[in-house]
């Protein structure tokens, strides 16, 4: 019955390609969490807060007065601005939270974690008390790119800023590939998530690795915030941890948390399952549902996740 | 009488007359009497207040939420994120039982805990494969799956507009609730007490330490995990009832994202500020943290610095003046957390010991045995 | 003046003290052999020479310079090189990677003598060289051992502690990584190698005995291999 009312365009074609771009962002913060879970074997729940920390900045530096001064910065600048405030928040996370609980239990690590987003959203909600609905204005608003473009796929229309979160994610994702396999600073990253100690008898310091691991991953974080919140109408405290933190672990985990490419092919797969539930069914919180159907049913029966392979 | 120090063996148990090696004195008997007299009247207080005594029945259903999470996470070892699930869960079947079958009130509650407990057993199945990471993640997961998905369903929340519930007329004041609360708090924090010293309690902890090896002395890992859970389920499900009676009413809203999952984040951070693992503490911090959204709204100079910060130059231009005193109370629960983790394992519990050895006719002795601090100097008793 | 040289050492884990002030050098070009039960503060020792473990108290010096103080990758830089108890390779890196990051404190050196480095280690250690593409995880507990003495080699280190250099191998694979040690040796590496094997003593001209983080024993190689009774107090064998 549902399959002879189904409706080619908005069924299939438009979830795919929705599916795709909102994967985009599980996927950038997939990447992230993949690279602290090599370093740290952790999850780190305030991954996602990185880039809502990015966005805010940037939208404060652009659209206005923050304590009182009328910042009015070039949209690229403040984009600059935020994508290096997320970064030193993570900088920040390693240094006061993550070094000084390096030896205890996974868990108390994972734990500072949950402090520092709850720190996060508390400091959001104090130093950027917004009055009115904020948004950061996308690619396209600011004049950048032709507000007219579009690229048909699927039977539907697709606008710039959709196809840059997708670009974006591709090239970290390569980009993050290449660190790993050709750079000097990529190796000694795996080698001390491999044998911490054999990393220290060849010289590797362990403590300058975490510092770089965590710098990368707040920069991801904080370009997912970017994309992701660029465009978007309602900019608040917390916003990406609302939004993408569980659909980007999850992404991780069905990736098998320690691949790149694991991470983004995961985040793709999230964001299709969510926009085909949100196609196929309207009870709420069908998408919460499937995704966490899926969750449940891969680490059940896949216990290393999909792509389990440490590279 | 003079208490004499006898270097001895000391008693595993923790009797507290019998089989001890020292005795209390009429005067300690005394003095202890007096101290849980206080304790009694202090816990009485707010019945005076109808206002306050809703706010304080809060602090109490979250020291009870401390209690449930702390069976999962002090004492099994697993982070569960999403205990604001099983929260609603048990105000949603309480609320709709009684709301759709009129049911009276303790039957509703009952069936609230069934379900909550049957959840949580369908969970502790899961973590029976999955643990570790991968389990907190998938609480966190359940939690906002199932508030978003179940507690919003227009069946239960009597077609989107809330479930409206209202309390027997005997229990109609707010501060008859509040003392149905506190019971219900000392009753399960005595049985959680039972639980920790009982077969059962010590075979979780040995579960902690090390699975395999427990299972090697012969504990039978899945039976004790799902009791764990099932406990914990129980618990929070009870704690959903009251709040559900406390309010008056069932709102999905209220366990939802983003709501919801501050909710299940402050649950952990009650148990790590408490010291995992440890009762006492944890009840303490679950009731800081419920009375401190109340507290720092009224407190006098919250409004003065907000009223202050209007008329800085720079700042008070952009000063929105009704930034939430809450937003305040999650950062300082914050760095309560990271300061605990980081600074102090042992949490508020490890603080109180001494405190709560001496309310339990032991001498006052400052020195931490058993917790996460150095190890425990002899002889350094302070007073008897 | 000795190369290494280990004077009123005290060190330990959190508050427990394990090596109770040792002193012993060991010659430039020499190969120092360290024996003792389990337990007796040997991996202890060369970790606090490596820089893992910091020093409660006493000095470490190389070529009269203290290096006691340097955390481990200044030590390393500095010119000793470990190979840690347990063969701790990097599992899901491939040997030859394993071998390159072995020279990591040597990045001013250029690639060139990075490759060279690595050409050496294989013509110390053939087998290496036939799995060089191999993940290092998936080789034999043997092979491992070879790779982890590879890896310390890269750094060019003037002092070379091996810690078990023998554990879990056969007599004769042992026979062979001696030889390969005593090779290095000759190659103008000194040499101090922690063992349970007395098939090491041939190769040692200097022998140390720990017993309970103090040293008990320290001579020529010879010599303890000719007192008998020492060999059976410490060594267990007749
Ligand atoms: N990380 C540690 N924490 C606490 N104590 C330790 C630690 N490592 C070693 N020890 C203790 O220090 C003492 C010396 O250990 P060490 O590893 O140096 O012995 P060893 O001589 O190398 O023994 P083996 O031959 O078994 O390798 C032992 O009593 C050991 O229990
Ligand atoms: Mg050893």
């Amino acid at each position: 019955m549902t399959l002879l009312a189904l409706d080619p365009q908005t069924q299939l074609g438009q979830p795919l390609v929705l599916g795709i771009i909102e994967g985009s962002v599980y996927g950038l913060i997939a990447l992230g969490l993949v690279l602290l879970y090599k370093s740290n074997r952790i999850f780190n729940f305030a991954q996602a807060e990185f880039g809502t920390i990015a966005a805010l900045t940037a939208y404060f530096g652009y659209n206005g007065s923050l304590f009182g001064i009328p910042w009015h910065m070039p949209w690229l600048v403040a984009v600059f601005v935020g994508i290096l405030l997320g970064t030193l928040s993570a900088v920040l996370t390693e240094r006061l939270v993550i070094r000084p609980l390096f030896h205890q239990p996974k868990v108390i690590m994972v734990v500072g974690t949950v402090g520092v987003l709850l720190a996060s959203i508390a400091v959001e909600y104090l130093v950027f008390p917004t009055k009115d609905t904020a948004s950061l204005p996308s690619v396209t608003d600011v004049g950048l790119t032709d507000p007219a473009f579009r690229v048909g796929f699927a039977g539907y229309n697709v606008a710039w800023e959709q196809v840059l979160t997708l670009f974006v994610l591709i090239a970290m994702a390569l980009g993050a590939a290449a660190f790993f396999r050709y750079s000097r600073q990529g190796t000694a990253i795996l080698a001390v998530s491999q044998e911490p100690t054999a990393a220290a008898t060849v010289g590797i310091s362990i403590s300058r690795v975490s510092l770089l691991t965590w710098t990368l991953a707040g920069f991801l974080g904080s370009v997912a915030g970017i994309v992701s919140i660029g465009g978007a109408p309602l900019l608040v405290p917390g916003i990406m941890t609302g939004t993408a933190l569980v659909g980007g672990i999850t992404a991780a985990v069905l990736g098998g948390v320690t691949s790149m490419p694991g991470a983004f092919v995961g985040g793709l797969l999230v964001g299709l399952v969510h926009q085909y539930t949100q196609a196929f069914f309207s009870f709420p919180g069908a998408q919460n549902v499937m995704v966490g159907l899926v969750l449940l049913i891969v680490l059940l029966s896949f216990p290393r996740g999909l792509l389990g392979s440490e590279t | 009488m003079t208490a004499v120090a006898q270097a001895g063996t000391q008693p595993g148990t923790e009797t507290v007359v019998a089989g001890s090696h020292w005795r209390l004195s009429g005067t300690g008997i005394a003095a202890r009497g007096l101290a849980y007299l206080g304790l009694a009247v202090v816990l009485f207080l707010p019945w005076f207040a109808t206002d306050f005594s809703k706010t304080c029945s809060l602090a109490v259903i979250y020291a009870l939420m401390g209690l449930s999470l702390n069976i999962v996470v002090g004492y099994t070892g697993q982070l569960s994120l999403g205990h604001q699930g099983f929260l609603g869960l048990g105000a949603l079947v309480t609320a709709n039982v009684v709301f759709q079958a009129h049911l009276p009130i303790w039957l509703a509650m009952a069936f609230g805990v069934l379900a909550t407990t049957a959840v949580a057993l369908v969970l502790g199945l899961v973590a029976l494969r999955i643990t570790g990471l991968y389990l907190s993640l998938i609480t966190l997961v359940f939690g906002s799956a199932i508030s978003s998905s179940l507690f919003a369903l227009a069946r239960f929340t009597d077609n989107n507009s809330g479930v409206k519930i209202s309390r027997p007329s005997y229990l109609a004041d707010n501060g008859d609730w509040y003392l149905v609360c506190v019971a219900v708090l000392l009753v399960i924090f005595y049985l959680d007490y039972r639980l920790t010293v009982s077969k059962v309690g010590r075979a979780l902890l040995a579960l902690k330490e090390n699975e395999r090896v427990a299972e090697a002395f012969g504990i039978g890992v899945t039976a004790y995990k799902l009791l764990a859970f099932a406990l914990s389920g129980a618990i929070a499900g009870l704690a959903g009832g009251l709040y559900a009676f406390r309010g008056e009413l069932y709102s999905e809203k209220d366990f939802q994202d983003p709501n919801g999952f501050t909710l299940a984040l402050l649950f952990v951070v009650m148990c790590v500020v408490g010291g995992l693992g440890n009762r006492l503490g944890v009840v303490v911090a679950g009731l800081f943290f419920g009375l401190i959204n109340e507290l720092l709204d009224d407190l006098f100079y919250w409004h003065a610095v907000r009223s202050w910060m209007q008329h800085v130059p720079l700042l008070g231009s952009y000063y929105d003046s009704d930034v939430k005193a809450s937003y305040l109370a999650s950062l300082i629960g914050a760095l309560l957390l990271l300061q605990t983790l980081i600074f102090n394992r042992g949490g508020l519990g490890a603080q109180l010991r001494p405190i709560a050895r001496w309310m339990t006719g032991h001498r006052f002795e400052l020195h931490d045995e058993g917790g996460s601090g150095p190890a425990a100097v002899e002889g350094s008793s302070v007073r008897a | 003046m000795a190369l290494l040289e280990v004077e009123g050492l005290r060190t330990g884990y959190g508050a427990l003290p394990v090596l109770q002030g040792i002193t012993f050098s060991v010659e430039e070009g020499e190969t120092a052999v360290l024996f003792g039960l389990n337990g007796a503060g040997k991996t202890t020792t060369v970790n606090a020479i490596a820089g893992l473990l910091p020093a409660w108290e006493g000095q470490v010096r190389l070529d009269g310079q203290a290096i006691s103080g340097l955390d481990a990758p200044r030590v390393v830089a500095a010119g000793v090189g470990l190979s840690p108890e347990g063969r701790r390779v990097f599992p899901a890196l491939t040997v030859l990677t394993n071998l390159r990051l072995g020279a990591w404190t040597r990045k001013r050196d250029g690639k060139k003598a990075v490759e060279e480095a690595v050409e050496q280690v294989f013509s110390y250690f053939p087998r290496l060289e036939e799995r060089k593409d191999q993940l290092a995880g998936t080789m034999s507990g043997g092979e491992q051992q070879m790779l982890a003495i590879g890896r310390a080699v890269m750094s060019r280190p003037r002092v070379l502690l091996i810690d078990e250099a023998s554990l879990g191998l056969s007599p004769k694979l042992a026979q062979t990584v001696f030889e390969v040690v005593s090779k290095i040796n000759d190659d103008g590496t000194t040499v101090l190698i922690v063992e349970q094997n007395v098939g090491v003593l041939p190769y040692a001209d200097q022998a140390l005995i720990m017993e309970k983080g103090t040293l008990t024993y320290d001579g020529r190689g010879a010599e303890l291999e000719k007192s008998g009774d020492l060999r059976k107090t410490y060594l267990g064998t007749s």
